[in-house]
């Protein structure tokens, strides 16, 4: 632990510590969280009407099997969102079916299906958005032993090292799908010059 | 711009927040988890998520029919009426249904574990552009529940309905239906959709018991959208017949194509526009049968042994675990702190996590020995023959605490691209082989000393010196329990060991070496795989704690 750890705020595993004996703390872990799952969540299985409350369910039974799992959280991992993701990650892949038609729903619609209920901002579209449908095609088209990794670097923004923790596979398997999902996906883009 | 780039900017417009609903439900949640005797103890990850928040959706049905009817009963009451095929006849949804069934009875019966060679090809309409396909063919393997794939296999890889539940479905096509309705976690009333996206799923991410897939068809049939679709042509230019589900506001055209001579499945299609000449995506099984082992191409139905299954159930388990192993992704240089039980008698160890060190404390003194040294002659080391760690755990450039910092201030889309730069490595790392097969035969040429070669003895030593010697815990890879359980003789059996555990022992017939592994069973119940040691003439060698310390002779902190 670093020594000026004092000065920082409670670690998540400080916290998670602290919830074995005073519970309520957890709410704390939920606050801090719960707006980057949702938000990993909603990416993945969409916000459309068959979708919207199952990503809510997932976030909501992430936090619930967390705090269930609190005392066999590792306190050395002083970071908790590689465990969290790791739960809501496993809990997405139980919805595939829910996540594979997001992403075919917006191969075809070019991109707008993800965000339309939340927002009407359609025309500052990225310019990447011709991309897009190949992108959705590409993850729609594999496996979730790939696709997991990937989007937990991506989206969730995890180093490897994390998604090792998060998947409970070792980082060499980590980096090795982590490639094989990259080549996959580069092969249904167009070719770009290398910058 | 890159694919991670391509990809971070997909989606990238969700705000982050968390919805009123999700956080009232969690609350909720938690107080049922504190109210006291509200807690429902988790037997199973199964069990731990639909029983979570069952008070949240009272609405929901439950899960269970009591009463099966068995099979015969079934069959008694005519469900399952074999009609032979005839040109001149028009296809109806209920005709196409009963040839189906009848087909489908025809097809043997597998078990859960099953392995199962695939191969499939997809294909979008898109036009291929420079560089961009719209079709590829993928191979690979799968259990017949659909619970652990390799490769290219399956759906996606994950558990499509539990295969233990199977036996408990009504066998009777409205009933069926009825309950994969209960199971619409939002209660849609898009009905057609609903039963139609679970019966799709399960015939094509799974292989089904011959009984459940006549019932499947059935089902089908009784959807009161579904239509049926005479001369079709799959993607891999197949003639077929097509159960069609036509778009809905909710839910989009899709197809179910089975062959038009025999009547077995041949591909899945899904329409983003229903009039379109061809549909969005299509999946075409190409090829589907049983093999006898992971990573075969030979057909053969083997039905998995008692070792195999605990395999498969390790291997399950390591792809989606809910814990954070203890010890993971450690260094070579690691120093660890073990404890251990030989023939009941404990012992307090430490040593490096590639065990090119050891050190313990004699009359006091603590004596620190490495691998290269002259002392290490007389050492007892844990790790005595096998792969040189790195070749199981590869080792890859870490990052460092500043860099890590640094990636924290960057924006989330430009974070991938910088930590690839940062780790990405001079070419591949030599690793073992991934399949069993010739993971066991590699194994094997490990001299480790004994005589029953023909047994696989050098490879179950070396399997079970490396899950003792090596820290890296517990994640050695499946792979590893699926080839022991290939070894000739493995076998399976519940022991208690003398720690007091109960374990499932991998027994092998080899006298002169190794001749148990032990896996903790009531951990593997619950998800967790531990290694808890190994049987040799007939004495136990257990590992009993194990932790990642600062140096040798460090005591971890309790």
């Amino acid at each position: 632990m670093p020594p000026d750890s004092r000065q920082i705020p409670r670690s998540d595993a400080d916290l998670i510590g602290c919830s074995q004996t005073e519970p309520e703390e957890f709410t704390e872990l939920f606050r801090r969280h719960a707006p980057e799952i949702q938000r990993y969540v909603t990416r993945r299985l969409g916000s459309g009407v068959l979708n919207g409350s199952g990503a809510d369910d997932i976030v909501a039974e992430t936090f619930l099997l967390a705090f269930r799992q609190r005392d066999r959280y590792d306190p050395s991992q002083a970071d908790a969102r590689p465990w969290l993701y790791g739960i809501c990650t496993n809990l997405i892949g139980r919805q595939r079916r829910a996540e594979i038609r997001q992403y075919r729903a917006f191969a075809r619609t070019g991109g707008v299906s993800v965000t339309e209920s939340f927002t009407d901002r359609v025309d500052d579209r990225l310019s990447a958005a011709n991309a897009s449908p190949l992108v959705a095609a590409a993850l729609a088209g594999m496996s979730a032993k790939l696709r997991d990794p990937l989007l937990l670097a991506a989206w969730g923004g995890l180093s490897y090292e994390e998604i090792a923790v998060a998947l409970g596979v070792p980082v060499g398997t980590v980096r090795s799908r982590l490639s094989r999902a990259r080549s996959k996906l580069r092969k249904t883009l167009p070719q770009e010059p290398q910058s | 711009m890159n694919e991670m780039d391509q990809l971070s900017r997909f989606g990238d417009d969700v705000p982050l927040g968390v919805t009123p609903r999700a956080e009232q439900m969690f609350r909720t949640a938690l107080d049922n988890e504190l109210s006291p005797g509200g807690r429902v103890e988790p037997r199973s990850p199964a069990g731990i998520v639909s029983r979570g928040l069952a008070g949240l959706r009272a609405a929901r049905p439950g899960w269970r029919y009591a009463v099966a009817l068995p099979a015969a009963a079934a069959l008694a009451a005519g469900l399952f009426v074999a009609v032979q095929p005839s040109g001149a006849q028009a296809m109806t949804v209920q005709l196409l249904a009963n040839r189906a069934a009848a087909a489908a009875l025809a097809q043997p019966n597998l078990s859960a574990g099953q392995w199962i060679y695939q191969v499939k090809e997809w294909q979008t309409p898109r036009p291929p552009r420079a560089g961009v396909p719209n079709h590829n063919v993928e191979s690979g393997w799968m259990t017949a529940d659909g619970r652990i794939t390799y490769g290219g296999a399956g759906i996606i890889g994950n558990p499509i309905f539990p295969y233990n539940k199977i036996d408990s479905l009504p066998r009777d096509p409205a009933k069926l239906l009825a309950y994969f309705r209960s199971l619409d976690p939002v209660k849609s009333d898009n009905n057609s959709a609903v039963e139609y996206s679970q019966i799709d799923s399960m015939l094509f991410g799974m292989v089904l018991p011959s009984w459940l897939e006549a019932e499947m068809f059935h089902a089908l049939a009784l959807i009161p959208t579904i239509q049926v679709k005479d001369h079709v042509t799959d993607i891999a230019g197949r003639s077929g017949v097509a159960f069609v589900l036509p778009e809905t506001k909710q839910s989009e055209k899709a197809e179910i194509i089975l062959d038009a001579a025999d009547y077995h499945l041949l591909a899945d299609a899904h329409w983003g526009n229903p009039s379109a000449p061809s549909p969005d995506i299509e999946t075409a099984i190409l090829k589907e049968y049983p093999v006898a082992q992971l990573g075969s191409t030979q057909p053969g139905i083997s039905s998995p042994s008692a070792a195999e299954l605990a395999a498969e159930k390790i291997d399950y388990y390591q792809q989606y675990l809910y814990y954070t192993p203890k010890i993971n992704s450690v260094t070579p240089g690691q120093w660890l702190y073990r404890e251990l039980s030989a023939d009941g008698k404990e012992q307090k160890i430490w040593a490096t996590a590639d065990d090119s060190a050891q050190a313990e404390y004699v009359n006091g003194t603590l004596t620190v020995c490495q691998r290269t040294a002259p002392c290490a002659a007389s050492e007892q080391w844990l790790m005595p023959a096998g792969p040189n760690f790195t070749l199981i755990y590869p080792q890859y450039p870490r990052l460092t605490k500043a860099e890590i910092q640094q990636l924290g201030k960057l924006p989330a889309a430009q974070r991938m691209a910088k930590v690839d730069k940062l780790l990405r490595p001079n070419g591949t790392l030599p690793t073992l082989p991934a399949y069993p097969e010739p993971l066991l035969a590699k194994l094997n040429t490990y001299a480790t000393g004994c005589t029953n070669v023909r047994g696989d003895c050098n490879a179950v030593n070396v399997a079970a010196n490396v899950l003792t010697g090596y820290g890296n815990y517990p994640s050695l890879d499946a792979s590893w329990f699926l080839a022991l359980a290939d070894v000739p003789g493995a076998g399976l059996r519940s022991i208690t060991d003398t720690a007091g555990n109960q374990d499932l022992e991998f027994t092998f017939p080899a006298a002169d070496g190794v001749t148990g592994i032990l896996v903790n069973a009531t951990l593997l119940d619950k998800g967790d795989v531990q290694y808890e040691g190994y049987i040799r003439n007939g004495q136990q060698t257990l590992v009993l704690d194990q932790t990642t310390v600062s140096g040798p002779g460090v005591q971890p902190a309790s």
